[in-house]
């Protein structure tokens, strides 16, 4: 039998049962377990990876918010944010391989020289080199990639004498810490450092920025990067300060409304999602998902912009005038709304540059407190009195209101009937009780006062006899009625939670007694002021507050504060008797005196309860009395110059605020008849007193004082004598041989008589009137006593004739 | 060396042309396998369109110019499916007469090799403009010759030690060349074209037992002599590649295709919508190919290239069974297990299923020797399908 040759057989069925069998079954067994991981990474964990495919493929840039302004309610802009940018370098990226020429630091007539030392150092063409220097850029490059050798020929050269010849990094140091202003060796230093990304500058404003793109595209300077943020601008600088606060680093509110309503204002950052490639380069035409910034509202204060310009100006003047240690402090109030006007602290600061110490007494308490101190005491001393500047007494401090108090006793006497208008009461100036005695302010005592004698007075006893007559009960009633348990909840951070008082089983009848005119409890200044508005207006406790008005991005206005009535503490009936004998006081006491505007208010001069010889000025006062509009707290925390009667102190102020702000809401004036004789008032000499007499002395004619030089006594005054319009200025002079400032006269024939009087004024020069008293109708001035242009010292009198115009 | 030349005269002694059939009737020059053509066209289209989309991003990046590889790709193909065309034409029987030859230059050029070094291996032989060429791929189809001459000539021996150790003498030299390269995958792709050959040849089983205990020692001496703690960190890089803070060196490629391949999850984000052949995934035109495939075209287009892959296997082995030799057999089932092994082992690497390990996918990889060497060998399988018998009931 032949055996079959097998190489040229087809396969055996073995061979096949091997091949289609085992063989592919193997394989199949491979295939199965690959294919279960395939799925497992394709389905199983896909979202793992896909979570992190994200991560690595999506880049993120943040699109900040822009932060919403703050407004006045004259819709002046007080805080604002605006683009800047920080300014980024990237050193690893910087080959120091390359030389550039700084244009503007090449000696005068030195190119010609320096191109042919350069082609020599560089094995370049001259002509080459000289045609670069010829540029007008900030610095050109001259040749890039140079060997080893050559850098360190260049150094020598640029050390030798040729400062204008740089490698790379100085060139970029140069050019940076030139438009940053900045010191060049810590430019150079980072410019050294071998990472991706060195912050050279932060919040650099645009005219800056732009140089600095310059220098990027001019000299390819890619490495350089300008990254946006956004810095708050306050362009009135200290102006509301305490009420506005400011934003930190990262645009975020740290104090006043900036804290507040930080949520309003903040918005919402956006951001820019494109898919990046391995290295982090955008992939153009990819995706990106843009979800733009929802940029912060603005809101809109109830601070009149003007009337906080009137109340810091008071603030200042009681500052010079008094210098009241713990500084001073005045609130306006809308009585009606509870509306914050305007709210002035002494202790103020440029939001702008928050940290730095600002107000005068605050620097002179730094200096006078860091002498001899250690570095680290001082900082301490300077982070003590930033928190002071920042925080704000208005609504944070609690003191003994002293007898401005006598409001809220009165009208819890009239209200619950324990006293009416017609009682009567004897003050022999000190009063017995429970077996300690009780001075009245005057120690001989007031006599027989009826209710308003009471109160014009300011008579001790009688309030005494008034709480006693109240008891502890309808005492603490009121007290609590008139929301001075409890901080207000004004808008605003920082505010005193918690006053000091005696509760109702706790008031003894000493303690009664004392608390009755305003000693022993301890309010805060928004609290008294909240509580007279409400013994005012009708008797309505408001809710006091600052925000007016939230405004979207396009300006409409989406939140308006409504007028919030916390309840009605007195009958109409009796505010309006507070109203009046509110209105005697300020007849009596002319120190808040206007002329032309029905004022009432009180006065208070409280003493520490800790220290008996620190005292706190203060006067609450309203106006107009026939329908209250604004309510005026103005408070010194213990004067140290001239008096420190709250009356002395503060009543000019107090006056003075009202009758600006009036005025300029539009209050027309109505002169009663002692008033419009005594419009022109004669000037008294006050030569010899102290200024703040001498302030004292011409407020209660309605005069105002501006003070020459640094003494404290009135060495001389202009005018001298001889009688002004109200209003008018004496110039007084504090130091012998201060010269005279002076002024030119203007011309004011052919005006109205109170244009001509306001020209002058401006001017610096008192006017005298001269004419018919009646200046209401059609009337002009015909001549000036000192002729146009002549310079005279300033306050001469300028006395001015003014007839009927006759119109031909 | 007397030794083995009679041993290779015993082994070719009995390769004489057949003067008689028996059961089987051969047609002298019969059609190709059309289908087979199909699916290895398919696959080539297929591939090109991938190569690509994702040599797109890496091609402008570092050449600025996207279509620099698939322009050299295409090239290579239109030449390669030339060639395909060609070989067919020339009987598979042809190759017997210089089987030595063929394997003596594989050798050589595997020597040659060694002076030419590139990223630290020396697997690639610059050939200029024409690119670089891997010896080890010629190698493979020269083993696969050789082997199936001496299974064919050899076949009644195949149950004895000629089953076993004239294939292992001329594995050793194959083997320690490619290791001194070194390069591993392609030592264990021959080897196991090698070993599926045998097995089906007829070799006994207790050899390849033989070799797998030779193979654990070798790894037992391979972790005495390296550093534990590289191997356990090896491993522990292969089961949790994502184990770590961050995605380091030595699993970025892992990670990354597995990112891809989850990003595309079932229905992929679309023909050209990778994110991860943007510079994510290193050189994502090569060995990585099939993670693009999944990104884009999901589970689906992957199921889609496994089952013409699955396919060509298919009908190669139809082509082995209806060889009318056992010569012609073996290489189409040496050929056609290269293309499924190379296929699953690159599959496996892109899917974590084994450690990564360089191994191309067929007809997708970038690679113009390569390509060419495969479309050769589709040429040589097309061949033997013209010579394919039926059985008869």
């Amino acid at each position: 039998m032949a055996k079959i040759k097998q190489a040229n057989q087809p396969m055996t069925n073995k061979m096949k049962f091997r091949l289609n069998r085992v063989v592919a079954l193997i394989m199949a067994v491979v295939l199965l377990y690959v294919s279960t991981r395939l799925v497992e990474a394709a389905v199983v964990k896909s979202d793992f990876y896909q979570e992190y495919a994200a991560k690595q493929q999506m880049s993120t840039q943040v699109i900040n918010a822009n932060r919403g302004s703050i407004y006045s309610t004259n819709m002046t802009t007080l805080a604002q944010s605006a683009t800047v940018w920080t300014v980024v370098l990237a050193p690893s990226i910087v080959k120091n391989d390359k030389v550039y020429v700084e244009i503007a630091a090449i000696e005068d007539g030195q190119k010609e020289a320096l191109a042919s030392s350069l082609s020599g150092i560089l094995d370049m063409d001259k002509a080459k080199i000289m045609k670069r220097l010829e540029s007008d850029q900030r610095f050109v490059s001259i040749k890039g990639s140079l060997k080893d050798s050559e850098v360190e020929q260049i150094k020598a050269f640029s050390e030798n004498g040729n400062s204008c010849v740089m490698l790379a990094k100085e060139a970029v140091a140069k050019g940076l810490s030139d438009i940053l202003e900045l010191d060049y060796e810590d430019v150079l230093e980072q410019a050294y450092q071998n990472n991706q990304y060195e912050v050279i500058k932060k919040k650099v404003e645009k005219t800056v920025a732009d140089e600095v793109r310059t220098l990027i595209s001019e000299n390819g300077f890619t490495f350089i990067s300008l990254i946006e943020d956004t810095k708050r601008y306050y362009p009135n600088n200290e102006l509301a300060s305490n009420v506005l606060g400011f934003t930190g680093t990262d645009n975020q509110g740290l104090y006043g409304v900036e804290l507040e309503y930080d949520s309003i204002l903040q918005g919402t950052n956006g951001k820019i999602i494109s898919a990046t490639d391995g290295l982090g380069n955008t992939i153009p035409t990819s995706y990106e998902q843009k979800y733009d910034a929802v940029d912060g509202n603005s809101i809109v204060l109830t601070i009149d912009e003007n009337i906080q310009r009137f109340a810091e100006k008071q603030v200042e003047e009681i500052m010079t005038l008094h210098e009241p240690e713990g500084g001073a402090l005045i609130i306006v109030m809308d009585v009606k709304t509870g509306g914050i006007l305007a709210m002035a602290n002494s202790s103020n600061y440029d939001p702008n540059n928050p940290s730095e110490i600002f107000s005068e007494q605050l620097k002179s308490t730094l200096e006078s407190s860091s002498e001899g101190k250690s570095e680290d005491e001082i900082a301490d001393i300077k982070s003590q009195l930033r928190s002071e500047q920042w925080g704000n007494k208005a609504i944070g401090w609690l003191y003994e209101p002293g007898s401005t108090f006598k409001v809220v006793t009165a009208s819890a006497a009239l209200e619950t009937g324990v006293a009416t208008m017609s009682s009567t009461y004897h003050c022999s100036g000190v009063l017995n009780v429970a077996g300690t005695k009780i001075h009245c302010n005057k120690r001989t005592g007031h006599g027989t006062l009826d209710f308003k004698g009471a109160i014009v007075e300011s008579c001790n006893p009688a309030f005494m006899a008034m709480g006693a007559a109240l008891g502890p009960h309808n005492f603490f009633d009121f007290f609590e009625k008139f929301g001075l348990t409890e901080g207000t909840g004004i808008d605003l951070p920082g505010e005193a939670q918690k006053s000091l008082y005696y509760t109702e089983d706790k008031l003894g009848p000493v303690e009664l007694a004392s608390a009755s005119f305003g000693q022993t409890s301890a309010i805060s200044p928004i609290q008294l002021i909240t509580a007279v508005s409400a013994a005012v207006n009708g008797g309505y406790l408001m809710q006091p507050h600052v925000l007016k008005e939230v405004l979207d991005q396009n300006g409409n206005v989406i939140q308006t504060t409504s007028t919030d009535v916390k309840r009605q503490v007195i009958s109409e009936d009796t505010s309006a008797k507070i109203r009046e004998c509110l209105e005697a006081m300020i007849q009596k006491n002319k120190t808040a005196y206007v002329k032309g505007y029905r004022i009432g208010g009180k006065s208070g001069t409280s003493q520490k309860a800790n220290k008996s010889e620190e005292h706190v000025s203060s006067f609450v006062g309203f106006a107009p009395v026939e329908d209250p509009q604004i309510a005026v707290l103005v408070v010194a925390d213990n004067p140290t110059a001239g008096s420190y009667y709250g009356s002395a102190v503060c009543g000019p102020a107090l006056g003075s605020v009202i009758k600006d702000t009036l005025s300029y809401l539009g209050v027309a004036p109505e002169y009663s008849d002692e008033d419009l004789e005594n419009m022109e008032v004669s000037v008294p000499s006050v030569i010899g007193s102290t200024v703040a007499d001498a302030k004292n002395t011409l407020a209660k004619k309605s005069l105002k004082i501006k003070k020459v030089g640094d003494g404290d006594t009135v060495v001389d005054q202009m005018p001298r004598n001889g009688s002004i319009a109200d209003g008018g200025t004496v110039i007084v002079y504090t130091e012998k041989n201060s010269t005279a400032e002076k002024v030119t006269v203007p011309n004011v024939v052919g005006m109205t008589p109170s244009a001509a009087n306001q020209e002058l004024v401006n001017a610096g020069l008192n006017v005298s009137l001269d004419g018919s008293s009646d200046v209401s109708g059609n009337v002009k001035v015909i001549s000036q006593s000192v002729a146009e242009g002549k310079e005279v010292p300033i306050g001469t009198i300028v006395t001015i004739q003014y007839a009927v115009e006759v119109v031909d | 060396m007397a030794d083995s030349a009679a041993a290779r005269k015993k082994i070719f002694r009995r390769e004489k042309p057949a003067k008689k059939q028996v059961r089987a009737k051969r047609r002298s020059i019969g059609e190709m396998d059309t289908a087979f053509l199909l699916i290895v066209l398919i696959l080539l289209a297929f591939g090109l369109i991938m190569v690509f989309s994702a040599s797109y991003a890496n091609a402008l990046y570092y050449d600025h110019d996207s279509l620099l590889y698939i322009k050299k790709q295409g090239l290579f193909a239109v030449v390669g499916i030339v060639a395909m065309l060609l070989i067919s034409k020339i009987d598979y029987r042809w190759y017997k007469k210089f089987v030595l030859p063929i394997y003596l230059f594989g050798l050589g050029l595997l020597v040659v090799v060694l002076f030419f070094e590139h990223n630290g291996a020396r697997r690639w032989i610059n050939l200029g403009p024409l690119g670089t060429f891997q010896p080890s791929e010629y190698m493979k189809l020269a083993v696969i010759i050789i082997f199936a001459t001496m299974i064919a000539a050899n076949y009644e021996r195949m149950r004895t030690g000629y089953g076993f150790w004239p294939f292992f003498a001329l594995l050793i030299p194959v083997v320690g060349l490619m290791m001194l390269e070194p390069h591993l995958s392609g030592t264990i792709i021959i080897c196991a074209i090698a070993g599926v050959m045998m097995f089906v040849g007829g070799t006994k089983p207790k050899y390849f037992l033989l070799m797998l205990a030779a193979l654990a020692a070798m790894v037992v001496a391979v972790i005495l002599i390296k550093d534990v703690s590289y191997i356990t960190s090896r491993i522990h890089n292969w089961l949790d590649p994502f184990g770590n803070e961050n995605i380091h060196d030595k699993v970025w490629q892992t990670c990354q295709s597995l990112i891809a391949i989850g990003s595309g999850g079932i229905m992929g984000l679309g023909l050209g919508g990778s994110q991860q052949k943007y510079l994510y995934l290193p050189e994502p035109q090569n060995d990585f190919i099939f993670a693009i495939v999944c990104e884009e075209l999901g589970l689906i287009g992957a199921i889609l290239v496994i089952t013409l892959f699955v396919l060509l296997v298919y009908r190669g082995f139809s082509i082995a069974n209806q060889a009318p030799d056992k010569f012609g057999a073996m290489l189409a089932i040496g050929i056609t297990v290269q293309i499924g092994i190379q296929a699953l082992l690159n599959i496996a690497v892109v899917t974590n299923a084994i450690p990564n390990t360089g191994i191309s996918l067929p007809f997708f990889s970038y690679g113009g020797t390569a390509l060419l060497m495969q479309l050769a060998e589709m040429g040589i399988l097309l061949n033997i399908s013209r010579h394919s018998v039926i059985e008869k009931p």
